[in-house]
């Protein structure tokens, strides 16, 4: 196991390398330029005070000698600084990195959490009223837009019945760091966020426990008198979980996109809404940054979720 | 010790009497104040020297009291929802309307913009004196002023501001406001001279302006670029100081208790990040926010009816236009553009837009401002008119119910602006029928606004655009209409994209910035001479000029909005010091 991991981690340095050319070459490829935007509108600029910024910010200098700064700097883990603020891009990401770590973090919990019991039910009542309310949630679930879900939350919970706040990690002027303040604050966005991912995991789970409870060994273990609690528990579930775990790593990539649209809509300090100011700003330094960050998170979740798919099933071993 | 305590109460209160009432009073609208006037003292009422006693008569009706002044209340504060967060906290270095709010309540700058007027009123320079020639200005700084960590300002640090922009190594938009200066000089500690090249008249409400940084500070710093100063540590002198800053969530600032105009009223100024705009007028109903921007006109009825929402309306230096690329001969006859603006029913626009929260605009200087000129050419709505024009510039309507020109050749025009932009967008999609109305086909085109500013400054590949101005407190941007400032293709223009050239204008522009003295009333027949030449001209359809919406809680008492953009006075924000809650909270 130790030298699959070590080797997966070597391949994702040329992943990524091959990640950062391709995010290089789109971000200048796309029409428009960071000094422009950053000058525009500002009179009374001369033409040789342009020219100096984008000298400041290496611009004047070809594509390729840009790209090999950039990367000589990687290599000694500095993601250079922020056109628009001059700040180190890591510290502008970390700032903001552990914020959307919870929010996906949490929002993967709860889609699990709920997703996993929701398919249970519906596979054990197949047919039944629960397994049809179970899908038509999946279906609501995956079609109604995060930012749809966001407003609706907010009209009903925080403008008609007052109970949880519009938006924000934790109530400002207040107790900053008090835990049921900011729980309070977490739950419409982890709502929102989860939502995906539980149907997927509900219709994903129905699925699965549907093809296990046809195989033999649980009729076996029906027979032998095993309660239905321990037919699930230790037959039914761990071998339905199998495709589950290989879904994980690409649901937490799909979870930091989502996150963008939730950032905006509970206006929660993460990166996904840094991601998308640099990218409309043409700052290209923390854009770079928050590609790197971002595939090796994506890249770090595929392999723990295949680690995680060695535990679950113990004939699949890595070599 | 009680009969002290008495006598010494009476005497507090005899005196009291005496004093100046400590609330601000609005400032009437005034004769503009000549640059250079020192303040008046204010002489209280109570001061008047007593007179003899008069003669017996029937007594004479006694005159209403006068209303109770308010009961100001300390304590509270407000939390203010931006769509956007800052992103520094250096007056020299920001380029942001955020960080301009921000910043412009913790520093002040040596002179700002009244309030009313717009004209250079004083701030942390009491006074100031222009030299006839308009080459050398004195500006006399108040005493007693402290920076937030307790030090004296002084002459010194203003001259550190200006020279720290003009350094090279500091990355700033702001070094050509600041080109024609030849040397600044502290004449003492509370006197700062400075020397001109020549006459610049812009200087004294674009460089004098500019929020002051502490050179006993940043003087040791060893790059200003990314000093954390701008993040971490600001300093001001302002009426509030920095407290924190959570990134894209708020900032907060505290009174500053040593404030030259007397510590705030309200405890804390916060600045609460609320990204979207129908989220910010939720935040708003719940008392999450208490001051926000409607951007959203269509949103307004429902601020409105909030009970503990009061809306302020005012106008901004800034309009909406449509603008023709007069590098296109198409464009280059005035009757054309004539024709194209009378075609467009402004006051339509005004009305489904922007709800009537606006005005329609002829010429480039807003109506708010000192140097407006009533008496211009106006293009109102008529298509008639407009045909008739366009045919005596020589363009029929082909079989097709389109222009053709003298060659017979189709007239297809392709109108950009940039998309997620709600008005402008609204504003396209009207317009394209109007223009139709008359014969002009256009296509719309909705891109990022990237693109949009690449296409108007680098590639010029366009017919016609909607866009805006924000515009500063000068009247006539020379980087928008003087034909120095044409863009040129591949970039390095300045803002007159629409590639106006009119020697008469860039004679005007240069007059009325280099006028000897600098009085308001020399520049002001100057920069009506230039609105009366754009009017007639219309390179621009001025289009509109919206007002700017912003909803505060109730609770607050002295709002006053002010539309000047200069540094520190912004919308309702410029006397934020002097707000107070109602409630204390």
């Amino acid at each position: 196991m130790t030298s699959f991991v070590v080797r997966r981690l070597l391949q994702a340095v040329p992943t990524l390398l091959g990640i950062t050319v391709l995010s290089f070459v789109l971000m200048h490829a796309a029409p428009g330029d960071p000094v422009q935007l950053f000058t525009f509108g500002v009179t009374e600029l001369k033409p040789e005070d342009v020219a100096g910024l984008r000298h400041q910010m290496g611009l004047d200098r070809p594509l390729p000698v840009q790209y090999g700064y950039w990367l000589a700097r990687l290599a000694r883990f500095d993601f250079g600084r922020s056109f628009k603020t001059s700040e180190p891009v890591s510290l502008l990401i970390f700032e903001r990195l552990g914020n959307t770590l919870i929010l996906t973090c949490c929002a993967l919990l709860v889609a699990l959490a709920g997703g996993i019991p929701l398919g249970l039910v519906a596979a054990l009542n197949r047919g039944g009223l629960l397994d049809h309310i179970a899908r038509v949630f999946a279906v609501l679930g995956n079609a109604m837009p995060n930012f749809w879900q966001g407003l609706m939350l907010i009209m009903v919970f925080a403008v008609w019945l007052s109970w949880l706040p519009v938006g924000g990690m934790y109530t400002i002027g207040g107790e900053d760091g008090n835990l049921l303040d900011r729980l309070r604050h977490l739950i419409m966005p982890v709502l929102v966020l989860s939502g995906g991912g539980m149907a997927t995991f509900s219709r994903l789970m129905r699925t699965e426990l549907l093809e296990v409870l046809r195989q033999e060994y649980i009729r076996t273990a029906h027979a032998k008198g095993l309660p239905l609690s321990a037919v699930v528990s230790r037959h039914m579930l761990k071998n339905a979980l199998i495709p589950l775990v290989t879904v994980l790593g690409g649901t937490l990539a799909t979870l930091f996109g989502g996150a963008v649209v939730t950032e905006v809509v509970f206006s929660w300090p993460g990166m996904g809404r840094l991601a998308v100011d640099s990218a409309f700003q043409k700052d290209y330094p923390v854009l770079m940054g928050i590609v790197v960050i971002g595939a090796a998170l994506v890249l770090l979740g595929y392999l723990l979720s295949d680690v995680a798919y060695a535990w679950v099933d113990p004939r699949i071993r890595y070599r | 010790m009680k009969n002290t305590l008495a006598a010494l109460s009476i005497v507090a209160l005899i005196v009291a009497s005496c004093a100046p009432i400590a609330q601000p009073v609005a400032a009437p609208a005034p004769a503009p104040a000549a640059p250079g006037a020192p303040k008046q003292p204010q002489v209280p009422a109570s001061a008047a020297p007593a007179q003899p006693p008069a003669a017996p008569r029937p007594a004479p009706i006694a005159a209403p009291a006068p209303p109770a002044a308010p009961r100001v209340m300390k304590g509270g504060q407000v939390v203010d929802g931006s769509f956007s967060d800052a992103s520094i906290l250096n007056p020299i270095l920001l380029n942001d309307a955020v960080s301009n709010l921000v910043v412009y309540r913790m520093t002040s700058p040596l002179i700002r913009v009244h309030e009313d007027t717009g004209l250079a009123a004083p701030d942390l320079a009491e006074s100031w004196e222009i030299s006839a020639d308009g080459l050398t200005y004195i500006f006399k700084l108040r005493k007693g002023v402290k920076w937030h960590d307790g030090k004296p300002l002084t002459a010194e640090d203003a001259k550190f501001t200006y020279e720290t922009i003009l350094d090279p190594k500091t990355k700033t938009v702001r070094k050509s406001l600041y080109d024609e200066v030849k040397k600044f000089t502290v004449v003492d500690p509370n006197t700062l001279k400075v020397e001109m090249k020549s006459s610049f008249c812009p200087y004294i409400t674009e460089g004098a302006t500019m929020g002051v940084i502490p050179k006993h500070i940043l003087e040791k710093s060893a790059d200003i670029n990314v000093d954390e100063f701008n993040s971490k540590k600001p300093v001001g002198v302002g009426p509030f100081k920095f407290r924190e800053w959570v990134k894209d969530s708020h900032i907060i600032l505290d009174a500053y208790d040593d404030y030259y105009q007397g510590r705030p009223n309200l405890d804390r100024w916060i600045l609460r990040v609320v990204r979207d705009s129908t989220i910010l007028v939720a935040a708003l109903k719940t008392g999450q926010v208490d001051v926000g921007t409607i951007t959203e006109p269509a949103l307004l009825p429902e601020v409105e009816k909030t009970p503990h929402l009061k809306v302020h309306k005012y106008f901004s230096l800034g309009y909406t236009f449509i603008g023709y690329n007069m590098s296109m001969p198409f464009f280059q006859d005035k009757r054309v553009r004539q024709a194209l603006t009378m075609a467009i029913d402004r006051d339509k626009l005004v009305e489904k837009i922007l709800f009537r929260e606006g005005v329609v605009m002829d010429s480039h200087i807003p109506p708010i401002s000192p140097y407006y000129d009533p008496n211009l050419a106006k293009f109102s709505y008529s298509p008639a008119k407009a045909k008739e024009l366009l045919a005596a510039a020589g363009y029929i309507l082909g079989p097709d119910g389109f222009i053709r020109d003298k060659a017979g050749k189709a007239i297809k025009l392709t109108l950009y602006t940039n998309a997620g932009n709600k008005i402008r967008e609204a504003v396209a999609t009207l317009s394209k029928e109007q223009y139709k109305a008359i014969g002009v086909d256009v296509d719309v085109q909705l891109e990022a606004f990237p693109t949009l500013v690449r296409r108007l400054t680098e590639t010029l590949d366009y017919d016609m655009v909607i866009i805006g101005w924000s515009l500063g407190v000068d009247p006539v941007s020379k980087s928008i209409w003087h034909s120095s400032q044409v863009a040129k293709k591949g970039g390095g223009g300045g803002f007159n994209f629409i590639n106006y050239v009119n020697p008469e204008v860039d004679r005007l522009i240069d007059e009325g910035r280099t006028v000897a003295g600098c009085r308001s009333e020399d520049r002001k027949s100057i920069y009506s001479r230039i609105a009366r030449i754009l009017a007639e001209e219309q390179p621009y359809n001025f289009g509109f000029a919206g007002k700017t919406l912003i909803a505060v809680d109730k609770r607050f008492e002295n709002v006053k909005p002010s539309p000047w953009q200069g540094a520190g006075t912004a919308g309702v924000h410029w006397n934020v010091y002097d707000w107070w809650s109602g409630t204390g909270k």
